[in-house]
């Protein structure tokens, strides 16, 4: 991989003097993209020594993808967030959408400051930024959403990145081909019976709050994995692959859902406007309940759910090789008493 | 509980995986026939897995009416060994004989219809539900204490991921 970043690189500036490939790595975490860490020193032909804190993102093989997402979509949308918003986001420097490069579609972006271990803001040496970092999150958060999805998405390649078939021309629409999209995916999914899943697929249609006053450009995965932080602020929203146009309020339920099983309370460190709900809703003018939360736990952890699910029907199928997609059955497992809690389940039946 | 994958089925795809994985990057000729040997073990577990219980219970009957038929043929036989015999099976004498397991394609394949039935009768009450049905409320959380029953049995049974999960930073 050095290999192929020098070349890219000596392509990209063919007439720098040097080009030089420091400080490369793997980062652990995630699993839909492979990570690497590098700096590039390049001497232009000048003499100016030009320094690149990249991080490099590329396509997992076909058959080891649990999420199939563009890179061409996320590269332009995280040049139009850096353009159009105050939100901290890497920019995207080079993109090798073909993968001629690096054998498979791959970007570098920029490699943002700040730290990403919340251990330290949740009782460690930063618990006294907290509560800031806390508030300016629920401060990005709304900025995005207040920012028109037209200018973050003209061509329209956020309204359904899937492909699944979501109809993203109103907040009601939306919520009806989603809950559609979770119902009719049940029986491709169902390498084995899923009796939680399928519960929480059809009883969402019992819970339907009423639609958002717009849709959004959503991060997708907007919790605690996915920030950074230095000096009480939020340096870095990172890892935008997940991004489509959505229901404003899936955020907070996904943050929230997130937050119950990483046992990091971020929503309620925020003290403004009565907490994280009245701070974010006085800045979109969107309002959110505890019930629309709950809503949009159970409504995005089913739509991360499928993507896993499908992953790991493939494999068992024999259409894959990945073990980790028999691994997930782990998580799948757990996440099964998480879906149950939501849906208010009762204590098990005694044994016979 | 999940039924697919079998417990047969992931040890196949972990043969798979280490044939395909682990294999070619291993370095010495000391890990390498670990690893055959590994392969053989797990193998001899792929294959016991789906006969173990099935099995055991048809082979403590076999064995009881077994030892029950010799006591009783050497009933009357003056000698200390035969009387031996006598109170090694009269251990065993009162004890029921297990009920025949199925065996386990079949209880796998019944298994899994019924919970499809009983996944698509959640999906009717949840119907019920909506449509106001007063009735369907308890009877979907009566479905539901079940359903959390097989949720603690797979997390006792299945899950073994305390330390969290492999390869997230």
């Amino acid at each position: 991989m050095e290999e192929q970043l020098h070349r890219y690189f000596r392509a990209q500036f063919p007439a720098a003097r040097s080009v030089d490939i420091r400080s490369f790595r793997v980062i652990a975490g995630g699993y839909s993209r492979e990570t690497f860490a590098c700096d590039a020193l390049v001497e232009h032909d000048t003499g100016r020594v030009e320094e690149l804190r990249l991080i490099l993102r590329r396509d997992p093989p076909p058959d080891s993808a649990i999420l199939d997402t563009s890179r061409l979509v996320e590269h332009r949308l995280l040049n139009r967030l850096a353009a159009e918003t105050a939100i901290p986001v890497p920019r995207s420097l080079f993109l090798d959408e073909a993968g001629l490069a690096f054998e498979r579609p791959a970007m570098l972006i920029e490699r943002l400051p700040g730290k990403s271990d919340l251990s330290q803001l949740f009782g460690g040496v930063d618990s006294d930024q907290l509560e800031s970092v806390a508030t300016e999150l629920c401060e990005q958060l709304a900025s995005l959403h207040n920012t028109p999805v037209e200018l973050l998405d003209p061509e329209g390649a956020l309204r359904d990145p899937r492909g699944v078939g979501i109809d993203a021309s109103s907040g009601q629409a939306y919520l009806d081909s989603m809950l559609a999209y979770f119902a009719r995916s049940y029986a491709d999914l169902a390498f084995d019976t899923l009796p939680v899943y399928y519960d929480a697929f059809t009883s969402l249609r019992n819970r339907v709050p009423a639609p958002a006053p717009r849709l959004v450009v959503c991060h997708g995965d907007f919790q605690a994995s996915n920030f950074l932080y230095a000096d009480g602020r939020v340096t870095g929203v990172i890892d935008w692959e997940n991004a489509h146009v959505g229901d404003p309020r899936e955020e907070i339920g996904w943050l929230y859902h997130m937050q119950l099983i990483m046992q990091l309370d971020i929503m309620g460190a925020v003290k403004a406007d009565g907490g994280f709900l009245g701070h974010y809703s006085k800045l979109t003018g969107i309002p959110v309940t505890m019930e629309d939360v709950r809503f949009f736990q159970l409504f995005t952890a089913s739509a991360l759910a499928i993507p896993i699910l499908a992953a790991v029907g493939r494999r068992l199928a024999g259409k894959g090789t990945e073990f980790l997609h028999v691994y997930m059955q782990q998580p799948l497992v757990a996440s099964m008493g998480i879906f149950a809690a939501i849906l208010g389940y009762p204590p098990a039946e005694g044994e016979a | 509980m999940y039924t697919n994958p079998s417990a047969a089925r992931v040890l196949e795809c972990i043969q798979e995986s280490l044939e395909r994985e682990i294999l070619p990057e291993l370095q010495s000729d000391k890990a390498r026939v670990t690893l055959a040997m590994i392969q053989t073990m797990l193998t001899s577990v792929e294959r016991r897995v789906p006969v173990e219980q099935q099995w055991m219970a048809d082979e403590c009957n076999r064995m009881n009416r077994t030892m029950q038929a010799c006591a009783g043929a050497l009933d009357g036989v003056d000698a200390a060994a035969a009387a031996a015999y006598r109170t090694l099976a009269a251990a065993h004498a009162a004890r029921e004989p297990f009920p025949a397991l199925p065996a386990f394609a079949t209880l796998n394949e019944t298994y899994r219809q019924q919970s499809d039935d009983f996944v698509e009768g959640l999906g009717l009450l949840n119907a019920l539900v909506g449509e106001g049905v007063e009735a369907a409320a308890p009877l979907l959380q009566q479905a539901r204490a079940y359903v959390q029953l097989r949720i603690e049995r797979d997390m006792a049974g299945l899950f073994a991921m305390e330390g969290g999960m492999v390869g997230r930073g």
